[in-house]
């Protein structure tokens, strides 16, 4: 347990600046995808200059951690994957709450704000622009009309 | 040693950084350009309904599929939007059709055919080729033939059914025993189907196809069609589809007189049949097993 807890003690450690930052980044992030459609060309080059800062911070984080080295491809690859994800990121955090040990690390019994900062931010990008070109375009809502929908067609023969 | 509760919260610290983190960079690579406006709450809750309805139906669940596309056509309907409310109405005749509800499917497809102003050609056209399907199911043959003439004479090129209309045809005259014309529609249904991408469509062509060639006595070409469409529904998965081929197989190989392989092909059609739990399916081909004699 102990060797346990300094083990987190010691990533919390290398990543507690980086997490300091990304909140203040999150709130930032979630007032400018708020209004991002409104927003002037200047405003959006603010945007974006915070998120090269934003990409500094990723690439500390992957050097503190290769699970988001190792992840992050694929989940930029599978945004729907990622989506997926944070529902489960969601329950864990509410396992945390629940929890509530005394044992546990500071950050780590930060991870729910965290979490709630992530679904806002996630809710705030779904209904902006720049997430949704991203996404792959919905399915028709029209299913196919195929022959073999007749039940004349689905008997053998 | 770990316990399960600190790996638990250790892997949420980290996905929840990870996601940020990858949203971050996700908004980055998105670049400028102009935002169209976001669709209304209404609009997207009958969407989310209509998509979680479709995969209630991929997954073979015909009641939770009817009761969310009947959300969805509730919340399309209370914002005018013609075009959700017009996909949603045929699906749910296709949904209530394969629950055996027919007079509920076609009075769905009637209401989207009584307003063509409101629904534009394209559902038009994919009204009235469900609504030929449905009379291919009465069975009213010449009704079907009717509705596929109307469907053909609204879809515009290229005409996303024109594949299913000519698959109907060749099934119709393959009812009436006319094999040449069955197989020149196939020949038809394959040929539109192709270009298009709609490789079950494609599929069920080649299966039409290799019982007319076979009954023409065209037993190659037949074992092939029966080969490329088993390799088709096989690849997409389509367990009902697959067993559909085994035995179009098996029928083309006990027309040619090889037994031993029709046996195999009906062997296996029975399995997939069992496997997939279509039991009844599974005793009727074992029926016709049986009726080869013994090995």
């Amino acid at each position: 347990m102990d060797q346990i807890l300094q083990n987190a003690n010691t990533i919390s450690a290398s990543m507690a600046e980086a997490s300091k930052q990304l909140r203040e980044m999150a709130g930032e992030l979630r007032e400018r995808a708020s209004g991002l459609g409104a927003q002037s060309t200047t405003a959006m080059e603010q945007a974006n200059r915070s998120l090269v800062r934003m990409d500094g911070l990723l690439r500390q984080a992957e050097r503190g951690l290769d699970t988001v080295n190792g992840k992050l491809p694929s989940m930029l690859e599978k945004t729907e994957g990622m989506l997926t994800q944070l529902d489960a990121v969601l329950r864990d955090g509410r396992t945390i709450s629940g929890a509530a040990a005394q044992g546990l690390p500071p950050l780590l019994r930060g991870a729910p704000p965290l979490v709630e900062e992530s679904r806002e931010i996630m809710q705030g990008l779904r209904d902006t622009w720049v997430l949704r070109t991203l996404l792959p375009a919905p399915p028709s809502p029209l299913l196919p009309v195929d022959s073999h929908d007749a039940a004349a067609l689905r008997q053998p023969r | 040693m770990t316990t399960r509760f600190e790996s638990k919260a250790a892997a949420a610290w980290l996905r929840a950084t990870s996601s940020l983190l990858a949203l971050a960079a996700g908004v980055m690579l998105a670049g400028c350009g102009s935002a169209p406006p976001p669709p209304s709450a209404a609009l997207q809750a009958a969407t989310v309904n209509s998509q979680s309805a479709a995969r209630a139906w991929a997954r073979g669940d015909l009641a939770l599929a009817r009761t969310l596309y009947e959300r969805a056509l509730a919340g399309a309907e209370s914002i005018e939007d013609f075009p959700l409310a017009g996909a949603t109405l045929l699906n749910l005749a296709l949904v209530q059709s394969r629950a055996g509800d027919a007079a509920g499917a076609m009075a769905r497809v009637e209401r989207l055919l009584a307003a063509p102003q409101r629904y534009g050609a394209a559902l038009q056209a994919a009204a009235a080729t469900r609504k030929a399907l449905l009379h291919l199911d009465a069975p009213d043959l010449d009704a079907a033939l009717d509705w596929a003439g109307r469907a053909e004479a609204v879809c515009t090129a290229p005409c996303a059914q024109a594949a299913a209309l000519a698959n109907l045809r060749a099934h119709v005259a393959w009812q009436r025993a006319d094999a040449a014309g069955s197989a020149r529609h196939a020949e038809q249904a394959l040929a539109a189907a192709t270009p298009q991408g709609q490789a079950a469509e494609q599929a069920n062509a080649l299966r039409q196809l290799g019982r007319a060639r076979g009954a023409l006595g065209l037993s190659d070409q037949a074992a092939t069609d029966a080969a490329q469409a088993l390799a088709i529904d096989q690849r997409l998965g389509l367990p009902e589809r697959v067993a559909l081929d085994l035995v179009t197989a098996a029928e083309i190989e006990r027309q040619r007189g090889r037994l031993a392989a029709a046996r195999e092909f009906y062997d296996r059609a029975r399995q997939v049949y069992l496997a997939s739990g279509q039991a009844a399916q599974a005793q009727a081909v074992q029926a016709r097993l049986a009726a080869l004699g013994p090995p």
